[in-house]
């Protein structure tokens, strides 16, 4: 049988053809200009599930539009998030901006990826600048900025206007006392407070701004005193107050029929329909209702305070895009350049409606940004009085958790919100 | 006489390293992780045996190990029970048996997930099962299913035997074609009764699929994951928690990845001491 035999010349011309051809295609797709060395093209990560473009998306659009420099937004839904940034900076396969929470409190927040060593320092001092005043300890590990914050986001009490009148409330009250009195005086189906109580997360949210009420308003160093051993969850008075305060909710009736067994989207989907009027959540939530049903009159307002006293909004800037330490130099290089884009107060605005928060400039200067839904808190917000959400500051989610639980057993009569506190003590020392 | 050339066994070699590799060796990784407080991130150091002190101390992991305890008998009892009752019936006779069978084994094909977020709206508090119940005129046994701590354990078992069951009508279906019809008949010419017959003629002839059927089933029913996800997410309040969502929530919502191996360790030896009972207790009556 005749056989074909190439040479081994010939064959070694062939390999190098081929390996010259992919290389020149390579080459076509580089992320990097040919002449300077600079990165044309750099990858985003970020939490979002739900339909249409993300917030990083809009941003990095607006970014490219002003810069040319192309963002490979990824989103990841929130569920999976910490585990899907985790297993890519792991394998050394992360994208070049990471989306991370301000602080120590979730797996992907700034501090724990900090401590891993897997981001490098934000060196544009503008981004320090921008930090709010009390918040800068949740950007700032060893003298050294790592997250530049996008905008404020308020957690409070996010409000179907039209629910509200409905229900028979002419306005979101101002007391808790109030509250209470409303909850016992809503007429037919809706429920003036709605909440997620499947969802831990959900719950701990209305817990975080009873606290800044009952805790924070008096003494906004008590985590501080906590993390010291001075104080512990289960013998702080205002602690103690906030899960008397759920009680007091669920005895008026505040929540919606089967709230225990209610789950997020369904949260959302009341709130929307009008079945719930108010629903402690953060304010992004409005933003996105604002997108999706902009017939549906939406209001941001704090979390009512007890009659005779001051509350505090709970406030500032969820999010925050760090810098990856193993992304190559060209990259790290081009994503400072995105760090002090988003700093720069010309680009505030942009951030800010992308999000679906408040500009970052507003504070101590100009109120007329502030969205019109965020109106009701807009005073507190250029006021800067105002505080970030207090577990930020925790470095253990598990006493997050232990929080949200906590609310879930007071609903379903499984234990009491002496057990809570002792739990989040609990899970605070074993962290 | 036909020669055995030496060297055939080594030609599966590749395949078995790939597959202790992928198998044997993954689980060692994550068991080495269980003696050190990885967060899942950087470094790490070695706690001995910190982490399993912490699942025996830990009241929460004890009510995830009674809580999975109870859901695998539950899961083993009621397949095991509903898929022989049913195989008995389909086995014969029934003439749209083949069509009835493969109703039944269809809740066996479908994704867990998807299955219990339809049990999830079911069972919702504005959901069908509550709606009938206030048209029959019973709102008092109106509640919220799967966030009541006395309901929600027996729901996530419920829709676990519902999805598990087809399972069981197979094994034990294919377990009765080894029942004679010859021995069955001649015992109904001596007057042997139903239960005489099932007694002394099928359930000895089906030892083989119970002994496959249980032991499958043991293994499900410990490692309960998707259904309690789906349904509960562990709650209300840790009442439907067990071993395997502990696991999760450790090792990748609270980044607790060396606690989590360790939890996962345990879950493991679990599932293999109660395995090696079960098969040990059949053997030994079937001998």
């Amino acid at each position: 049988m005749a056989r074909h035999v190439t040479r081994p010349g010939r064959r070694w011309l062939s390999a190098a053809v081929a390996v010259s051809g992919a290389l020149t295609l390579l080459a076509g797709c580089s992320s990097e200009d040919e002449s300077t060395g600079a990165a044309t093209s750099i990858s985003l990560v970020a939490s979002f599930s739900g339909e249409g473009e993300s917030p990083a998306q809009q941003m990095a659009q607006a970014y490219e539009t002003e810069t040319g420099v192309h963002i490979e937004v990824r989103n990841v839904p929130p569920d999976s998030y910490d585990q899907v940034v985790r297993t890519e900076l792991q394998g050394g396969s992360g994208a070049d901006i990471i989306g991370a929470t301000p602080g120590a409190l979730f797996p992907t927040s700034v501090g724990p990826l900090v401590a891993a060593g897997m981001l490098a320092p934000v060196t544009d001092p503008a981004v320090a600048k921008g930090i709010l005043p009390g918040s800068e300890h949740l950007y700032t590990y060893d003298g050294k900025v790592y997250a530049a914050p996008t905008s404020i986001v308020a957690t409070g009490l996010v409000v179907n206007d039209q629910a509200l009148r409905s229900a028979g409330v002419t306005s979101v009250p101002t007391t808790f006392e109030g509250l209470l009195d409303s909850c016992e005086s809503t007429t037919g189906d809706t429920a003036l407070v709605g909440i997620a109580g499947s969802n831990p997360s959900s719950t701990a949210v209305l817990v975080a701004e009873l606290a800044a009420n009952h805790v924070y308003a008096e003494d906004r160093d008590w985590n501080q005193k906590r993390a010291a051993g001075e104080v512990t969850f289960a013998d702080s008075k205002g602690w103690q107050q906030v899960f008397e305060v759920i009680e007091d909710m669920v005895s008026a009736g505040c929540f919606q029929d089967g709230a225990a067994g209610i789950g997020f989207d369904q949260l959302i989907t009341d709130l929307v329909s009008g079945s719930t009027a108010t629903v402690p959540i953060p304010s992004l939530a409005a933003a996105s209702i604002k997108r999706a049903a902009p017939d549906v009159e939406v209001s941001i307002h704090a979390f009512p305070p007890a009659e005779g006293s001051t509350g505090l909004l709970v406030a500032g800037p969820s999010f925050g895009y760090a810098i990856n330490a193993a992304a190559n130099p060209s990259h790290q290089e081009a994503a400072q350049k995105f760090a002090s884009w988003l700093a720069d107060p010309a680009n505030a605005q942009i951030v800010a409606e992308a999000e679906g928060g408040v500009p970052l400039s507003v504070v101590n200067g100009d109120a007329s940004k502030v969205p019109d839904y965020y109106v009701p808190v807009a005073d507190a917000i250029v006021a800067g009085d105002m505080m970030y959400l207090p577990s930020y500051d925790w470095d253990n989610p598990e006493v997050a958790a232990a929080m949200g639980t906590g609310v879930q057993s007071l609903m379903t009569g499984q234990g009491t919100g002496k057990e809570a506190l002792q739990a989040m003590d609990a899970a605070w020392q074993s962290g | 006489m036909v020669r055995i050339r030496f060297g055939y066994w080594w030609w599966a070699l590749p395949a078995v390293i790939a597959m202790a590799a992928a198998h044997y060796g993954a689980t060692a990784v994550g068991g080495f992780f269980a003696f050190t407080d990885w967060k899942g991130l950087g470094d790490f150091t070695f706690v001995g045996l910190d982490n399993f002190r912490r699942v025996f101390a830990d009241p929460k992991m004890l009510t995830a190990l009674v809580n999975t305890l109870v859901l695998a008998a539950g899961f083993v009892v009621g397949t095991n029970g509903i898929g022989l009752l049913l195989a008995l019936g389909l086995n014969r006779g029934v003439r749209s048996r083949y069509l009835l069978r493969t109703l039944l084994f269809m809740p066996v094909v479908l994704s867990p997930l998807a299955v219990s977020y339809l049990w999830r709206f079911i069972f919702d508090f504005h959901g069908p099962l509550n709606s009938l119940l206030e048209s029959i005129g019973r709102e008092d046994l109106r509640r919220i299913w799967l966030a009541d701590p006395t309901f929600s354990l027996w729901v996530v078992m419920f829709v676990m035997v519902w999805q598990g069951a087809g399972i069981a009508v197979v094994v034990y279906l294919a377990g009765l074609t080894a029942v004679s019809i010859e021995v069955e008949e001649a015992a109904v010419l001596d007057g042997a009764g139903t239960w005489s017959r099932f007694r002394h003629i099928v359930l000895p002839a089906l030892r083989p699929a119970i002994t496959i059927s249980l032991t499958l089933t043991i293994i499900q029913g410990l490692r309960a994951f998707d259904q309690i996800f789906a349904l509960t997410g562990g709650g209300p309040a840790g009442a439907t928690e067990t071993m395997a969502t502990q696991v999760y929530k450790q090792a990748f919502t609270l980044g607790n990845f060396g606690f989590g191996a360790a939890m996962a360790l345990v879950l493991t030896l679990v599932i293999l001491a109660f395995t090696i009972i079960q098969q040990s207790a059949l053997r030994r009556r079937e001998n």
